[in-house]
């Protein structure tokens, strides 16, 4: 009979792990274990608290900033929190689509005990496109696993199970750049624009007349996905706000009949349901390339000025409300 | 299978089980199909082709074991030649070769439009080729006997840790550490685990990290300022040294987990004082591969000065050509060519060493070590641009354009973290040069509470700062 195996029995494992130097390697092996098991909670614990804290999920904010990197750059939660005299909460996460903003609603209403009464949520002619969106937004939200509407969420989307894994038992592996940019700022309390530039139009001419600018579409799915985010924001009694942070007339002229349908769709919204307002302030900025960094993001002027806007014009709105609700 | 994937981890973990389960006569037929099976998951029909080199090698090696008539061996030994290097040259040059002939007709006057051959290049091959050559070589120098077991030279050839890119072993190291019997080790696999680990970090976590930007500007040179290039060259000179000894590094630690030494490829090339010094500390395995097989028989330095410097300059433009199949890598040799023979003359005919006599030898040091550094950036930029003519746009705006704050990237936290990187990266490589650790031979000399915060440092740091999935720059050669 053909032997394979080496000749390996139970008395010489024990021999072997009786010798010294094994035992010496077993115990540092271990506390080498032990180090990065403790340097992880401990790390990735501290690096949540300030993603919580830039995020305004910490504290029970009575309005939420909720979109993509338009919210991110575009509106200013600090001037907000001054003038409306109430805790505003930013979440935005760069690239982040529908669902994506759906699942962060349903996040921050569930870590909430009492759920802001005003929901802000960027809108643009974009809002139901799905192509030239990254297919892994899931990452986003890796560092709130612990959540158990993320953790469904990423479960069910991510591309391979071990992708999971691996981000629920190494903690700190759930935070990559952008997430560590987010702590840094969070950890110092800071939430500035620090696009000072302004748009280079002839660029973006040339970009538009070579036909290198996103389609925009009406995809299905994204539009079911907005409307179960309406009636989610609704049904926990919240005003919704749709917020068109404006981008350059240029680029919103590139397709000038898919962009009006999409502001028609907004204006629908809001008529359709109490509690939905629909601001568009393309009409007032959308010309002033000075407020722009590039054709879809303001600069630092272009924010504080929009948001000055949105202060005037949701003033009404938060104190009716934030009043009516005191008096309760 | 990239080595920087989960899928290798597991791959190593039951190759390094089940070889020290099996008995010793079998453990040189598991590793050749694990080393089969690892080429396989790139290109399974490749694997022909490295199945077809080690046969000739090995019957070649046979011959020349027995031929004592030399013109027989000569002609032997030209067959392992042409076929290896024939394989190389059609896989990788045949196309370069066509489009060559194409510009020249062009150049002429002529217009040629010849058939372009739809041809992949298999993974690894520069290496593999090679490697099997210089056991013939030697075989026919008598300087290795030839090898009688197939399956023990087929992974001498194949054997993965090496196989994909490097480094290129000699017979004499490697294949005679296959006929020895192998116990499990501890200190091995600590000391492997260890380098596997480091290299990983280099890879994964600085290289592909600096790969966005140098990417992003090389993408596109010329919408970016001299300042901008320059920064991007210094990175790049970066992500190739992380990219390359990373995977040097994960190669040695896991052939030293299963008791095999692999011949160390970097030792600290950036702190080389002279050029010669670097060649002596970058790609090792290459740069003596060629001084062996192609500097010393074409007559080494014991002939005239005038072929002496051809000598020199084949060497350095056919390892140029070794990298790839672009005349910017021509370039790239033909420039370290010429730093070479300017070196070698400077020391003929100056009185001595010329720093040390106005200023400290330390100063001095360091002086030489940024010279050579900058020299050796300087031809960088020749192997990273995609032509000759990029290559020169961007050294003459470098020259002429160095005003002004560089472009930061897309994301600026990413490239202020990669600065970061960089200097603990020089910082250890320093402790490196002074003898405080080395993860290739002899002990730490750092107390173990700061070795272990390193280590976890590491392991942690790639948790949370890898950038996953980029193939290894030199898979490409």
């Amino acid at each position: 009979m053909i032997s394979i195996f080496a000749d390996i029995s139970v008395a010489k494992i024990r021999g072997a792990l009786r010798e010294r130097h094994v035992r010496t390697y077993a115990i540092k092996a271990l506390a080498l274990a032990g180090i990065c098991l403790l340097m992880d909670r401990a790390v990735s614990t501290v690096f949540r608290a300030a993603l919580d804290h830039y995020h305004g999920l910490d504290t029970p904010a009575r309005v939420l900033l909720v979109g993509h990197s338009h919210t991110e750059l575009g509106l200013d939660k600090c001037l907000l929190e001054q003038a409306l005299g109430v805790p505003v909460a930013k979440y935005a996460l760069d690239g982040a689509n529908t669902l994506d903003r759906y699942v962060m609603i349903q996040h921050y209403f569930s870590e909430q005990a009492n759920p802001p009464e005003l929901v802000i949520y960027d809108v643009d002619a974009h809002t139901f496109t799905t192509n030239g969106l990254s297919s892994n937004s899931y990452a986003l939200f890796f560092p709130y696993l612990d959540n158990p509407v993320v953790d469904k969420y990423v479960r069910e989307h991510a591309h391979a199970s071990s992708e999971y894994l691996v981000r629920k038992l190494v903690r700190l592996s759930r935070f990559g750049d952008t997430r560590i940019n987010a702590v840094v700022r969070g950890l110092t309390s800071n939430w500035s624009n620090y696009k000072y530039g302004t748009l280079d139009v002839e660029r973006l001419r040339s970009t538009i007349s070579r036909g290198l600018v996103r389609p925009i579409a009406f995809d299905q799915e994204n539009i079911a996905i907005f409307e179960k985010t309406i009636a989610f924001v609704r049904s926990r009694g919240a005003t919704l706000v749709l917020l068109y942070i404006p981008t350059f007339r240029l680029y919103n002229d590139a397709e000038p009949g898919a962009y009006a349908q999409a502001i028609q769709m907004f204006e629908n919204y809001a008529r359709r349901h109490e509690g939905v307002v629909f601001l568009d302030y393309n009409r007032e900025y959308a010309d002033h390339v000075e407020l722009f960094y590039d054709p879809v993001h303001l600069n630092l002027k272009g924010r504080q000025i929009v948001t000055e806007t949105l202060i005037r014009d949701i003033d009404g709105v938060v104190r009716g409300r934030f009043a009516s609700s005191a008096a309760h | 299978m990239l080595f920087n994937s989960f899928t290798y981890i597991v791959f190593l973990i039951v190759a390094i089980g089940v070889y020290f389960l099996v008995e010793h006569r079998w453990r040189i037929w598991l590793l050749l199909a694990g080393s089969y099976f690892f080429y396989m998951c790139w290109e399974w029909k490749y694997a022909f082709l490295i199945a077809v080199q080690t046969l000739i090698h090995y019957l070649c090696g046979l011959y020349l074991q027995w031929e004592r008539h030399p013109r027989r061996r000569q002609c032997a030994l030209a067959t392992a030649v042409a076929v290896s290097l024939g394989m190389l040259s059609y896989y990788k040059y045949s196309n370069f070769f066509i489009g060559s002939l194409e510009r020249m007709a062009a150049g002429l006057g002529l217009h040629w439009v010849l058939p372009h051959l739809s041809i992949i290049l298999p993974v690894g091959i520069s290496f593999y080729c090679f490697q099997a050559l210089g056991y013939t070589i030697d075989v026919y120098r008598g300087t290795v006997p030839a090898e009688r077991h197939l399956s023990r030279f087929a992974l001498y050839v194949a054997f993965f840790p090496q196989l994909v890119a490097g480094p290129i072993e000699r017979a004499g190291h490697l294949l005679v550490q296959f006929r020895k019997r192998n116990n499990p080790d501890l200190t091995r696999f600590v000391s492997g685990s260890k380098l596997i680990v480091w290299g990983l970090f280099k890879k994964v976590v600085i290289a592909d990290r600096l790969a966005f930007y140098v990417d992003r500007v090389y993408g596109n040179p010329d919408v970016y300022s001299g300042t901008t290039l320059l920064l991007a060259t210094y990175f790049f000179a970066f992500q190739i040294y992380c990219d390359f000894s990373g995977y040097s590094d994960i190669a040695v630690g896991s052939a030293r987990i299963f008791g095999y030494d692999l011949m160390q490829n970097f030792n600290l090339p950036y702190f080389a004082t002279s050029v010669s010094d670097f060649w002596k500390r970058w790609h090792i395995s290459l740069s003596t591969w060629f001084r062996d097989y192609v500097y010393v028989p074409l007559g080494g330095n014991r002939v005239s000065t005038l072929r002496w410097c051809f000598n020199i300059a084949v060497v350095f433009l056919l390892s140029g050509l070794w990298h790839g199949a672009n005349w910017t890598f021509v370039a790239w040799g033909g420039i370290h060519g010429g730093y070479y023979l300017a070196e070698q003359m400077w020391r003929r005919h100056a009185r001595g060493p010329v720093l040390e006599r106005v200023m400290p030898a330390p100063a001095a040091r360091v002086v030489r070590i940024l010279l050579v550094f900058h020299l050796v950036l300087l031809a960088w930029v020749f192997f990273r641009a995609a032509s000759l003519s990029q290559a020169g746009m961007i050294l003459t705006r470098i020259a002429t354009d160095l005003g002004g704050a560089p472009y930061l990237g897309p994301s600026q936290f990413t490239t202020l973290v990669s600065i970061l990187l960089l200097g603990m990266l020089l910082l250890y490589q320093y402790m490196q040069a002074q003898g405080l650790t080395s993860l290739y031979v002899g002990r730490s000399r750092l107390p173990l509470p700061v070795r272990f915060t390193g280590y976890a440092g590491m392991i942690l740091g790639m948790a949370l700062l890898a950038v996953p999935g980029n193939k290894f720059i030199y898979f490409q050669f």
